[in-house]
């Protein structure tokens, strides 16, 4: 049982992310949620630690995404291109990468961010509404100082262990 | 460490074809195609009552423990419930006052323009969502119960916000604050005609688009809705005019937008 928890660990914390986006936390008056995206990091995070890890080929990830969609009243497919960016730079840098160093690690998921950020704001100007720029960027810097937190919050044996 | 081994080879063809699909869904999604709206309002449906149900032993939870602090309080301690309770229903009916009198004032003014009748639905919030492009709430009335996009949203007689999807047997709405909101107001005894739009800086005020060339407030005008082609009904309250001098003014919501475990919606026949 707690071998099958933690082979779908990433899968189950991306989900609970998502579902737990509704709880409110505030914080200045502003949702959690407005400050970071944690499924972002999770991604990310989780990829990199283990470069086996595929969201069951793909699926799972893209499963969450409808759901965060729904939930958020996004059009669908809005999150799964974000989650997939990640997915693949993420992806990209376990291939290429020797040995673990932190801050090119952090530098390549600095980098994931701002496609996917690129990639969101030409999703919702195209859907016709309209989007602050200082909120996108709030949402940035707080993501980018997130990650190294979770690094270290999140024991590596979960992170090195979730393949599915 | 592999470099180019098949694994990361399905890796990079899975992450292609999921862009591909998530960009097609995208573009069906946005186009409103007739097909897909009843796949969607089904899968968005079975979500949002399915993450309702996951919740729920935790929402529970919360109001296990809120009910154990209550049990342990002094007897004599007013329950602030209550009191939240009585502010509301007080401030309901001081709304509702001025509404009607509101849309007194108009209808004396404008004598011989049709008049509206618009059904109203109570409704519960299921859900609050947030995220950088807009703050949702998530109803538990759609489409079959005669939900519209657009419907306004209201509590004690205050617009809170507008419906922005529909569902089967939910909807999303998004407060007035939001910058993507727009509403159709008069203000003050002249009426003068605007748009309110939610102001990007902060919450606790909104915009006021589309003023005439010339105008002139009092401090703590009433700023209410106006029905354009059907999109609003008249005279709901919207927020007050909050003057600092004369060229320094702005508009500030009447709601404070904390309580909203219960909403009614306005039903617009369009």
């Amino acid at each position: 049982m707690f071998t099958f928890f933690k082979k779908y660990i990433a899968s189950i914390f991306l989900l609970v992310s998502v579902i737990a986006g509704s709880v409110n936390i505030d914080i200045l008056n502003k949702s959690i949620s407005y400050y970071f995206n944690l499924q972002l990091i999770l991604i990310y995070l989780f990829k990199i630690s283990n470069p086996s890890l595929n969201f069951g080929k793909g699926v799972y990830l893209f499963l969450i995404s409808i759901i965060n969609d729904s939930l958020n009243g996004l059009f669908f497919g809005t999150s799964a291109i974000l989650y997939f960016i990640v997915f693949a730079v993420a992806a990209f840098q376990s291939t290429i990468k020797l040995r673990s160093i932190f801050i090119s690690e952090w530098f390549s998921f600095g980098l994931s961010l701002i496609l996917a950020y690129l990639a969101y704001y030409a999703l919702i100007s195209f859907s016709g509404k309209d989007l602050i720029f200082l909120n996108i960027f709030i949402n940035f810097s707080f993501t980018l100082i997130g990650y190294p937190l979770l690094w270290f919050i999140i024991p590596k044996s979960y992170l090195n262990n979730a393949i599915r | 460490m592999k470099f180019t081994s098949s694994e990361n080879v399905d890796v990079k063809k899975n992450v292609i074809i999921f862009i591909i699909i998530a960009l097609i869904l995208f573009f069906i999604d946005r186009s409103e195609n007739k097909y897909f709206k009843i796949i969607r309002f089904s899968i968005n449906d079975a979500i949002i009552y399915s993450t309702v149900i996951v919740k729920s032993p935790f929402n529970f939870a919360i109001k296990i423990s809120n009910s154990i602090t209550n049990f342990f309080q002094s007897k004599n301690t007013i329950n602030q419930n209550e009191i939240i309770e009585l502010k509301n229903e007080i401030n309901k009916i001081k709304n509702e006052n001025i509404s009607l009198r509101l849309q007194l004032d108009n209808f004396k003014k404008i004598i011989n323009e049709e008049n509206y009748q618009f059904q109203t639905i109570r409704t519960k919030v299921l859900m609050y969502k947030s995220n950088i492009l807009q703050e949702t709430i998530i109803i538990n009335k759609g489409e079959k119960d005669g939900v519209n996009v657009g419907d306004p949203l209201i509590k004690n007689n205050v617009l809170v916000g507008k419906v922005i999807k529909t569902n089967f047997k939910s909807s999303h709405g998004i407060l007035i604050t939001n910058i993507n909101s727009r509403v159709p107001v008069k203000i003050g005894d002249k009426s003068y005609r605007a748009i309110v739009v939610g102001n990007p800086n902060t919450e606790k005020r909104l915009n006021l688009e589309f003023l005439p060339k010339e105008f002139s407030f009092n401090d703590g005008d009433y700023i209410y809705t106006t029905n354009i082609n059907n999109i609003m009904p008249e005279g709901i309250l919207v927020g007050r005019m909050i003057l600092k001098d004369k060229n320094n003014f702005f508009a500030s919501p009447l709601y404070d937008f904390n309580q909203m475990d219960y909403l009614t919606i306005i039903t617009m026949k369009r």
